[in-house]
């Protein structure tokens, strides 16, 4: 188990800052997601910590232990990317073995390990087979069990899901969170699906234009996004202008409402609401004053069946929010509503 | 399988394989007429006297009997031709394999030039070539030698081998590479395990093209050869220069069409050995 640490790492093409002084310190075990959308710098990032690719500046540390320089072949890391790359011309054994073989290892030591991990990932009977006559999901599993036979210190996945179909991917995903918490292997992935990230990481390392724009657990990035970006990337939400009052309060072209205000300064800033976190209340004049917070009334102007969830447009006062509820509870076009958020779902953004 | 498809083609499709088949082995009759012959002239159409009806005279037929024996030197230029075919293939990949990689993986100022400089010998002339050359490599002591015709043999082959193997290494992604490395491979362990195996289909095209040029080579051996240094086309040359084409010559002729004709049938069961090996052939 390896602790890993980036500091102030860079890279710059010659024509643009892929990366600008990232910051990341992963625990030992942790399951790290970077997220992002494309040519945000994630994949440069997992490059530069595999060594295939050489930082501009900053540095890599494993356990404390300056990496920077260590060429590819030394650092112990594993790559899992997204084509797989398994040799063509390899049965899945030699596959599996090339790992070990390339270091040196004898012979029967590597039959035993690679026998082993292929039943790991339950390859054992295509031992025999070429890559090219194996499906999508069973290439992936060879891809992940001939670096997991490494024993690397770091797993790094870049996108390894992506060419794989729906139902695979969501099985592949659940069958990786396995493995990774039984090895405890401190890993990085690297993708641009926010699902896929809130799935599995431990924390999620946002990143737009080559920075690092958020660190947190899923539900932190996801809840409490401290940027419009980041809230816009992670999710359908309501953003509206308001001004800080004093902390916890502000106002709103909804009226006055509590909301977690982050430790904003008072004056002009935007907030948000996601579309779920907005309850539907049935009125009641003898509520106490607790459940008075955060009240509003409106009108449904547009309903959208989507499946699980029902998305309403309502018409509060002169603007617009926009709710998912259970698709189990009927609402109807020019029903009039009340509607309430907890305080802690309304989140100011910084700008 | 082949003779269901077979089958299946329309008459028409037939007339167009037949006609391909009479073009490739075509000129190939007269050769096996001629050298089989104890007496054409002109303008029989077909031998006058044929060797099978003289064999009390001649136990075998007159032109393979010369052809197979010392005085010919077909055995010291079919000796040559293969070695040195061999040896420039061998080079040409040394000097290509390396160049194909950058020009596939790297970009830099002057790149587009540099790809239309290497196919210039292939524009130029192959007598300018030649005598140009003739009066370096003379002053070098090279004339003469099988190092100065393998040398020159990789003028003409060069600008080949390197688009061939430009294309091959284009259709190969780094990202094997990159994995072999990650895993642990070191440059020579990546270039012989991965690398070499899975760009061995075009290497082996490519060093079967350069050996059947180097093979057919006549005006830049000679050059350079100064009749010194004698291979098949050379020594065809010799029996044909008159104008007149003799029994000999057809021997010589077959015998010089032998190397390439082995080295089409051994690739392309190489080849789709490997292919299958790839996973292609399924």
């Amino acid at each position: 188990m390896t602790q890993l640490r980036l500091t102030d790492l860079s890279k710059e093409f010659s024509d643009q800052v892929a990366v600008r002084a990232v910051n990341l310190s992963i625990e030992a075990a942790e399951f790290i997601v970077l997220l992002g959308p494309s040519g945000c710098g994630k994949t440069t990032t997992l490059r530069m910590i595999s060594g295939l690719e050489t930082p501009s500046a900053g540095a890599i540390l494993f356990d404390g232990e300056d990496m920077t320089s260590v060429p590819v072949q030394h650092r112990h890391v594993g790559l899992v990317s997204q084509r797989f790359n398994l040799f063509p011309h390899m049965r899945v054994y030699d596959n599996v073995a090339f790992g070990l073989s390339v270091r040196g290892i004898p012979a029967s030591k590597i039959k035993a390990q690679v026998h082993d991990m292929l039943e790991a990932v339950q390859l054992s009977e295509y031992a025999d087979r070429f890559p090219s006559q194996l499906s999508g999901g069973q290439m992936q599993r060879v891809a992940i069990a001939r670096t997991l036979v490494t024993c690397p210190k770091v797993l790094l996945l870049d996108e390894p899901f992506a060419s794989l179909d729906t139902s695979l991917r969501t099985e592949m995903r659940s069958f990786l969170k396995q493995l990774q918490r039984d090895m405890g292997m401190t890993t990085v992935l690297v993708t641009h699906d926010q699902v896929e990230a809130m799935d599995l990481a431990d924390r999620i390392a946002v990143m737009f234009d080559g920075e690092l724009a958020q660190l947190g657990t899923p539900q932190q990035v996801y809840h409490h996004p401290k940027s419009e970006r980041v809230a816009r990337f992670m999710g359908h939400s309501n953003i509206f202008e308001c001004t800080v009052l004093a902390e916890e309060k502000i106002e709103t072209p909804f009226g006055p409402l509590d909301a977690s205000t982050n430790g904003a300064a008072a004056g002009r800033s935007r907030a948000m609401v996601r579309y779920e976190a907005i309850e539907l209340v049935e009125p009641s004049d003898h509520s106490s004053a607790q459940c008075q917070i955060n009240r509003l009334s409106g009108t449904v102007e547009a309903v959208e069946f989507l499946g699980a969830v029902t998305r309403c447009a309502v018409q509060v006062g002169a603007h617009r929010l926009v709710m998912d509820q259970p698709s189990t509870s009927v609402l109807e076009v020019g029903q009039p509503v009340n509607l309430q958020i907890h305080r802690d779902h309304i989140g100011v953004l910084s700008r | 399988m082949a003779s269901a498809s077979l089958r299946s083609l329309t008459f028409g499709q037939k007339l167009l394989i037949l006609a391909v088949l009479a073009f490739t082995i075509g000129p190939f009759a007269p050769l096996i007429i001629q050298s089989l012959a104890f007496r054409w002239a002109w303008p029989d159409l077909l031998p006058s006297v044929w060797w099978l009806e003289q064999r009390q005279i001649s136990p075998f037929p007159l032109a393979w009997d010369y052809v197979l024996s010392p005085t010919s030197k077909v055995l010291e230029a079919t000796v040559n031709t293969i070695g040195i075919g061999v040896a420039v293939s061998l080079l040409c990949l040394l000097i290509c394999l390396p160049a194909a990689r950058v020009l596939a993986r790297a970009n830099f100022r002057g790149k587009k030039r540099l790809e239309f400089f290497l196919s210039l010998p292939l524009l130029v002339p192959e007598a300018a070539i030649g005598i140009a050359l003739l009066m370096i490599f003379t002053g070098l002591g090279l004339s003469g030698t099988y190092v100065g015709v393998i040398i020159v043999h990789l003028i003409p082959t060069v600008p080949y081998m390197v688009r061939m193997l430009t294309a091959v290494y284009q259709g190969l992604d780094q990202g094997f590479e990159d994995n072999a490395r990650v895993l642990g491979a070191n440059d020579w362990q990546v270039l012989t395990r991965v690398t070499l195996p899975m760009l061995m289909p075009g290497v082996l095209a490519g060093a079967l093209f350069t050996f059947l040029v180097s093979t057919n080579l006549f005006l830049l051996t000679f050059f350079i050869g100064q009749g010194s240094i004698v291979t098949l086309p050379t020594l065809l040359f010799s029996q044909i220069s008159g104008g007149a084409m003799g029994a000999t010559a057809a021997g010589i002729a077959l015998v010089a069409s032998l190397p390439g004709l082995i080295l089409l049938v051994l690739s392309d069961r190489l080849i789709r050995e490997e292919a299958f090996a790839l996973g292609i052939g399924e």
